[in-house]
C-alpha cells in the first residue's frame, strides 16, 4: 500500500546549521506516528516542512517528501490545493491559531469554500455538525462568535473541527495540547484521535511528551538534535527502549518514590484558616463590578519538613492560594498563621520576619530572573536581608550555593546566557540561599523538557531532604506529584475538594474530580 | 542584519551635523550676522561657499551657526521633556492610586492636543525666544515621555522578577530602584532619540513661522522663511537650510531604528 | 471567558464599548476647553489693556473689563465662556472685530480639505505598499521601500513644499504659486491650489505609514493563524487581504489618528509656504497680534477635532479587532 507520507533523507538548515539532518520515515493510511523529542530536536521544523510552511530563516536542505506517492514541491500551486483536503494541521497555541478578526463560522467555512462545491447552506450545516461533534454546545449560534469568546480548550476544539471538516488524509498535530491543562489536554487528545479514526485520517503527532505517545500513537520516532534516534511500534519502544537517549526519556517519566514516614505530630509551620482571596471582575458599564472568588474559605496546615502538593486544573485557585500563603496577594478574609502567630495583618519589620523565612520558585524561569543582573548577584541578593552581611561574604555564599545546584563557575553569566533548566536552578538557588523554612514552588518544573524536569525535580528533592524546609508544590501535573509529595491537596473552583497522604489519594481517590485528574495524568506506562 | 547600515549611515549623518556645529563654535568663514548690502544674493564662490542672503550675510556661516542653535535648543528641550516626563511618569507608575489618577488626567488632557499646537499655545504665552521655545516644546513633549515611562513602569511591575524581589522581603523603594528603573532605560533611550528629531523639526517649523529663535540669530527655520521671497533668484538659499534639517532628521531616524533593533532584539530580523 | 453572544455576535459588548468611549470623551473635552481657557489667561497683560492699547484711560479699561466679564470670578468666567462656546459664540476678534466662530469655520474648510485629502491619499498608497514590503520581508524591494520611507519621513514638510513650489510652480509653471479660490467658487481651480500642499503632506505621511503598516504586518505574519490559513490552502493574496490586513491595519488606524492630529497642529507651516488662508495661518497671525479670542477659538477647534478623530478611531477599532470591545 502506498504510504500517505514518505519522508526521505530530509534535511532542514537554519543559516549554516542543520536543524534536521537526513531524517526518513513513512506513515501508512490511517496510521498514527508520533515524532518525539525535546526542544531543539527538529520535530516541529519537520512537521512544518511537510506542509511547506517553514518559518522564515529555515529552508529545506535536501531530501524528498512524498504525499501519496507524489513528490511535494515547496510553494507550488499543487501543494496549496493539497493543504486542507490532503494535509491538515493543528497548531500548538490555541490563543493565536484562530484569526481574532473573523467569526469562527467564517473561518471554518473558508476551507470548504476553497476546496468543495458545497452551497453556502450546506457549508453552514457541515460546520454546525462538526462543531457539535467536537462538543461545542449550541453550535448554530456559536458560529457567529469570535475566537476571543472561547477558552483555550474550546479554541483547540474549534481548530480541530475546522481542520477535520475537510477530511484530510493526513493530520499534522504540532504539540496540540501542550498549552492546555491536564484535564482539557486529555479531552482534546481523545477527540482528535477519535476523529482521525472516524475519517481514516493518518496522524503525525509532534510531541515532547512520551505519555501521549503511549496512549495515542501506533508508532513512534524519537528525535534528538535533528536526527532519528530510534523508531518502532510505540508500546515496545517505550517498554523496552534500545537506545540510551530513548531510555533517558522513558526514565524521565515520573515514577513514584517510596513514601516517607508521616512527620511526627508537630505544630504546623504555616496554617491557613478560612482563607479567602477575591478579585473585582472588570464590570461592564452600568453594571456593578462582580466579585470573583479565587480562593474560597480554604484551611490548610503545612508541617515543618513536609512536602505538600497542591493540585488542580487551570482556574482552580491553586496558584492564588500559593501566593496568598506567602502574602504576595492580599487575602480578603480568614487568617494566616506562621509558627502559631498570625501574620495576616503584619507589616514592616514583623512582615519582614515572615518574608525572611519564606521563599518562592516561579514557573517561568525566563521572567522570574531580572535579565539585567548577573547570576551571582541574583543569588546573592536575598542575603542583603537581614542587613549586616558584608558584600564579599554574600558573594562567597552565592558561589557556594551555585555550586550546590550544579552551576559552579557560571556566576558571571546573565540569565539569557543560560538554558531553561539552568535558569530554574538559579531560581532555586535564590530561593534556598537564605535557608527558608517554607518554600512555595509554583509549577516550578512545568515549563521544562522531560529530561531536564527530571534533573531539576531531583535537585529540589535532594535539597529538601537536606535542608528540611516545608514545601507547597503547586502543580497541575499529577505525575510530578508522585515523585515528590508527602501529601496531596486537590483544589477545584477555589475550594479544597480532597486531601490526604500521597498514596491514599493516588490509589484510592474519593472524588470524581481527582479521578478525572488522575486519568488524564500522563504517567509512566504500565505503572 | 539591517542594523549595521542604519547605525553607520545614521551615525555619519548626525556626526556630520554635530561636527559642523562644533566647528561653528570656534570658527565660521564669515561673521554669520554681519550684513553687507552691496553683496546681496551673490552666487556661490570661493569666498562665499553657498553665496549670500538678501542682507549680504554669508549663507555657509549662517548654516553653521544654525546647527549650533538647532542642536543646542533640541538638546535642552529633550532634557526638559525627559526630566518632566520621567518625574510625572515615575510618580504615576510608582505611587499609583490617586496620584496616578490625577497625574494621568492632566497628562491625558495635554495629550489631547497635538504637540506642536500645544507649543504654539504656550509660545503665545511665553513669547518667541530661545528659552521660550525650549520651555514650550519641553512642556509639549513631556506628556509623551510620561506616558511611555508610566507604561513601562506598570508593565515591568507585573513581571515575575519584581514579585520575586518582593517575596525576598525587599522594600518597595529598593525593588523599584534595583529591578524596575533600569528596565525603563531602553524605552526612554529610544524615545529620547525620536524626541530629538521631533524637536529639531518643530523648532525649525516654529522658527519658519517667525515664532522661534528671533533674528538676527541664524536658525535653519528662519533662514528658510526669509529665503522664500527670493526662491526664484537664489534657490540655494531655500535648498541649503532644508537639506541640513533633512540630513539631521535622517541621521536621527536611522540611529533611532538601529537603537530600537539593539535594545529590542525581538525585532532584529 | 465564555459569555453568551447574541444572534449578531457580541452586540451588547460593542454597544457598551461605544457608550464607554463616548462617556470618556466628554470629560476630556471639558478638560481641553479648560486648559485652552486658562492658558490664555496666562498671557501677560490684561486682555482689556491689550485691546485698548497702552494709552487707554483706567476708566475705559474698567468699562471693558466689565463688558468682557473680567471682573467676575475666574470660574464663573469659564462657565460663561463654555456656555457661549456651546452656542457657537467664541467672542470677537480683537483685531478685526469679526465673530470668531464663523471666521474659524470658514478657515477650517481650507485646512480640512488639505489634511483629509493628504491623509486619505497617504493611506491608500502606504498601506498596500507596507504590507507588500512585509510580505517580501528582507527582499530587495522591502529594503528599498523601508529606505525610501525613512528618507521621506525625514524631510521637513515646509522644505519639500518650497521645493515643489520652485519646481512645479516657478520652473514648470504647472500650478499657481500664490493665492486660493474656494471649492464653491471654482472647483477645478481650487484643486489646482491644493494639489501641491496635498502632495507634499501625503508624500511625507506615506513614509510614516509605510513603516507602520510594514512593522505591524511583519508582526502579524508570524502568528499561527496565518500559518493556519496557509495550511488550509488559502491562496497568498487572500492570506494577506483577509487574514493579515484587518489585524495589521488596527494599529495603523491608531497612527492615522495621531497623524491627523500632528498635521492639524502643524498645518500653519504648510499654509504659510503655499499662502493658503487656513486655520493654521489664522492661529499664527493671531499669536503675533495677541488676538486671544482667536487663539482660543482655533486651539479649541483643533483640539476638539483631534479628540473627535481619536474617538472615531477608537470606535472603528473593533471592526478590525473585535477583542477590543470585549475589554
Amino acid at each position: 500500500m502506498t504510504p500517505v507520507l514518505e519522508v526521505e533523507r530530509l534535511s532542514i538548515a537554519a543559516g549554516g546549521r542543520r536543524v534536521v539532518d537526513g531524517l526518513s520515515f513513512r506513515i501508512a493510511p490511517g496510521e498514527a506516528l508520533a515524532l518525539v523529542g525535546e526542544s531543539g530536536s527538529g520535530k516541529s521544523a519537520t512537521a512544518r516542512a511537510v506542509i511547506g510552511l517553514l518559518p522564515p530563516g529555515l529552508a529545506p536542505d535536501g531530501g524528498a517528501i512524498r504525499f501519496e506517492g507524489a513528490a511535494l514541491a515547496a510553494n507550488s500551486a499543487a501543494l496549496r490545493r493539497l493543504r486542507g483536503p490532503g494535509i491538515g494541521m493543528v497548531f500548538q497555541e490555541p490563543m493565536t491559531s484562530l484569526n481574532p478578526a473573523h467569526r469562527i463560522g467564517a473561518q471554518m467555512e473558508e476551507g470548504l469554500a476553497l476546496h468543495t462545491r458545497l452551497s453556502p447552506a450546506q457549508r453552514r450545516d457541515s460546520c454546525i455538525a462538526m462543531l457539535e461533534r467536537v462538543g461545542i454546545t449550541d453550535p448554530a449560534s456559536r458560529l457567529n462568535a469570535f475566537p476571543h469568546e472561547f477558552s483555550g480548550g474550546m479554541r483547540q476544539r474549534i481548530m480541530l473541527a475546522s481542520v477535520m471538516l475537510l477530511r484530510p488524509r493526513l493530520l499534522i498535530a504540532d504539540e496540540p495540547t501542550t498549552a492546555l491543562d491536564t484535564l482539557t489536554q486529555a479531552e482534546v487528545m481523545e477527540l482528535m484521535s477519535g476523529l482521525a479514526r472516524e475519517h481514516g485520517t493518518a496522524l503525525l503527532l509532534i510531541t515532547h511528551d512520551l505519555g501521549l505517545v503511549a496512549r495515542y500513537a501506533d508508532r513512534a520516532l524519537v528525535m534528538q538534535q535533528g536526527r532519528a534516534v530510534e523508531e518502532g511500534p510505540a508500546a515496545p519502544l517505550l517498554d523496552n527502549p534500545r537506545q540510551a537517549y530513548t531510555r533517558a526519556l522513558v526514565d524521565a517519566l515520573p515514577r513514584r518514590g517510596p513514601a516517607r514516614p508521616a512527620a511526627a505530630a508537630s505544630a504546623p509551620l504555616i496554617e491557613a484558616r478560612g482563607l479567602c482571596v477575591t478579585y473585582p471582575k472588570r464590570g461592564a458599564l452600568f453594571r456593578r463590578a462582580e466579585i470573583f472568588t479565587a480562593v474560597d474559605d480554604v484551611s490548610l496546615a503545612i508541617h515543618p519538613g513536609e512536602v505538600v502538593a497542591l493540585v488542580g486544573g487551570s482556574g482552580s485557585g491553586k496558584t492564588t492560594l500559593g501566593r496568598a500563603m506567602l502574602r504576595l496577594v492580599p487575602s480578603s478574609a480568614g487568617q494566616l498563621l506562621f509558627r502559631g502567630q498570625a501574620v495576616t495583618q503584619r507589616s514592616g519589620a514583623a512582615l519582614l520576619d515572615f518574608r525572611l523565612a519564606c521563599q518562592i520558585v516561579f514557573q517561568d524561569p525566563y521572567s522570574s530572573l531580572d535579565p539585567r543582573m548577573r547570576v551571582r548577584d541574583i543569588v546573592a541578593e536575598p542575603l542583603r536581608l537581614p542587613a549586616g552581611m558584608p558584600m564579599a561574604e554574600r558573594l562567597r555564599r552565592a558561589e557556594v550555593m551555585l555550586e550546590e545546584v550544579g552551576l559552579g563557575g557560571l556566576g558571571a553569566r546573565f540569565p539569557h546566557a543560560l538554558s531553561g533548566g539552568q535558569r530554574q536552578r538559579v531560581a532555586i538557588a535564590r530561593a534556598l540561599v537564605r535557608d527558608p523554612a517554607f518554600v512555595v514552588a509554583d509549577e516550578a518544573v512545568s515549563a521544562l523538557d522531560a529530561t531536564v524536569r527530571k534533573q531539576v525535580l531531583a535537585l529540589l528533592r535532594e535539597q529538601q531532604r537536606r535542608r528540611g524546609f516545608a514545601c507547597l508544590f503547586v502543580t497541575h501535573d499529577l505525575g510530578v506529584v508522585e515523585e515528590i509529595a508527602d501529601r496531596i491537596v486537590v483544589m477545584q473552583g477555589g475550594r479544597i475538594v480532597e486531601q490526604g497522604p500521597r498514596d491514599a489519594v493516588l490509589d484510592a481517590p474519593a472524588q470524581d474530580y481527582t479521578r478525572a485528574l488522575l486519568a488524564a495524568a500522563l504517567r509512566r506506562p504500565g505503572v | 542584519m539591517r542594523l549595521r547600515p542604519n547605525l553607520l549611515i545614521g551615525g555619519t549623518l548626525l556626526g556630520f551635523v554635530f561636527a559642523v556645529a562644533a566647528a561653528a563654535l570656534v570658527w565660521t568663514p564669515h561673521d554669520p550676522v554681519r550684513t553687507n548690502l552691496r553683496r546681496r544674493l551673490v552666487p556661490p564662490s570661493q569666498n562665499y561657499w553657498l553665496g549670500t542672503d538678501e542682507f549680504g550675510r554669508d549663507v555657509a556661516s549662517r548654516l553653521m551657526e544654525g546647527a549650533v542653535t538647532s542642536l543646542s535648543v533640541a538638546a535642552s528641550t529633550v532634557v526638559v521633556a525627559l526630566v518632566l516626563g520621567m518625574a510625572i511618569g515615575l510618580a504615576g507608575g510608582f505611587l499609583r492610586g490617586w496620584t496616578d489618577r490625577i497625574l494621568g488626567a492632566v497628562n491625558d488632557t495635554l495629550l489631547a492636543f497635538p504637540g506642536i499646537l500645544l507649543a504654539l499655545g504656550l509660545l503665545a504665552v511665553l513669547g518667541p525666544s530661545r528659552w521660550g521655545i525650549v520651555l514650550a516644546l519641553g512642556l509639549a513633549y513631556a506628556p509623551s515621555v510620561a506616558r511611555v515611562v508610566r507604561g513601562s513602569v506598570l508593565s515591568i511591575r507585573e513581571r515575575e522578577f519584581v514579585e520575586a524581589s518582593r517575596a525576598l522581603g525587599n522594600s518597595e523603594g529598593y525593588t523599584l530602584l534595583r529591578h524596575v528603573l533600569p528596565h525603563t532605560a531602553a524605552p526612554v533611550t529610544v524615545l529620547a532619540t525620536s524626541l530629538f528629531g521631533w524637536v529639531i523639526l518643530s523648532e525649525s517649523a516654529l522658527s519658519f513661522l517667525g515664532l522661534g529663535v528671533p533674528p538676527p540669530a541664524a536658525t535653519w527655520g528662519n533662514m528658510l522663511a526669509s529665503a522664500r521671497p527670493f526662491m526664484d533668484q537664489a534657490p540655494l538659499l531655500s535648498i541649503a537650510p532644508g537639506a541640513m534639517i533633512a540630513t539631521c532628521l535622517l541621521g536621527v531616524n536611522l540611529l533611532g531604528d538601529a537603537l530600537r533593533d539593539l535594545l529590542d532584539p525581538r525585532d532584529g530580523a | 471567558m465564555r459569555r453568551g453572544p447574541g444572534a449578531c455576535g457580541c452586540s451588547a459588548e460593542v454597544l457598551s464599548y461605544v457608550l464607554k468611549r463616548l462617556l470618556v470623551a466628554l470629560p476630556t473635552l471639558l478638560l481641553v476647553a479648560a486648559s485652552v481657557f486658562f492658558l490664555m489667561r496666562l498671557i501677560p497683560g490684561d486682555p482689556a489693556t491689550v485691546v485698548l492699547g497702552d494709552a487707554a484711560t483706567p476708566e475705559a479699561v474698567a468699562d471693558l473689563r466689565i463688558a468682557f466679564g473680567l471682573d467676575r470670578p475666574v470660574l464663573v468666567q469659564f462657565a460663561l465662556w463654555i456656555e457661549r462656546a456651546l452656542g457657537g459664540d467664541l467672542g470677537r476678534s480683537i483685531t478685526s472685530g469679526e465673530a470668531v466662530g464663523p471666521l474659524i469655520l470658514q478657515r477650517f474648510q481650507v485646512t480640512a480639505a488639505i489634511v483629509f485629502a493628504s491623509v486619505g491619499l497617504a493611506v491608500l498608497i502606504a498601506v498596500p505598499l507596507g504590507m507588500l514590503a512585509a510580505w517580501k520581508q528582507n527582499s530587495w524591494g522591502d529594503v528599498a521601500a523601508v529606505a525610501a520611507a525613512t528618507f521621506l519621513l525625514s524631510i521637513p514638510s515646509f522644505w519639500l513644499g518650497l521645493i515643489f513650489l520652485l519646481v512645479f510652480g516657478l520652473w514648470l509653471g504647472w500650478v499657481p504659486v500664490v493665492g486660493y479660490v474656494t471649492f464653491a467658487e471654482d472647483f477645478w481651480g481650487a484643486l489646482h491650489y491644493i494639489a501641491l500642499p496635498v502632495a507634499t503632506l501625503a508624500l511625507i505621511e506615506t513614509g510614516v505609514l509605510i513603516r507602520m503598516a510594514r512593522a505591524s504586518t511583519v508582526e502579524v505574519l508570524r502568528l499561527d493563524y496565518i500559518a493556519h490559513a496557509r495550511a488550509k490552502g488559502v491562496p497568498e493574496w487572500r492570506v494577506l487581504a483577509r487574514h493579515a490586513f484587518p489585524n495589521a491595519f488596527a494599529p495603523t488606524l491608531t497612527l492615522i489618528g495621531l497623524i491627523m492630529g500632528s498635521l492639524l497642529g502643524g498645518i500653519a507651516v504648510i499654509e504659510t509656504v503655499f499662502t493658503l488662508p487656513g486655520l493654521g495661518r489664522l492661529l499664527v497671525e493671531a499669536i503675533f497680534a495677541r488676538d486671544y479670542p482667536v487663539i482660543q477659538g482655533v486651539m479649541l477647534l483643533i483640539a476638539v477635532i483631534y479628540v473627535v478623530v481619536n474617538l472615531v478611531v477608537d470606535l472603528l477599532y473593533p471592526v478590525f479587532d473585535p477583542r477590543v470591545a470585549a475589554g
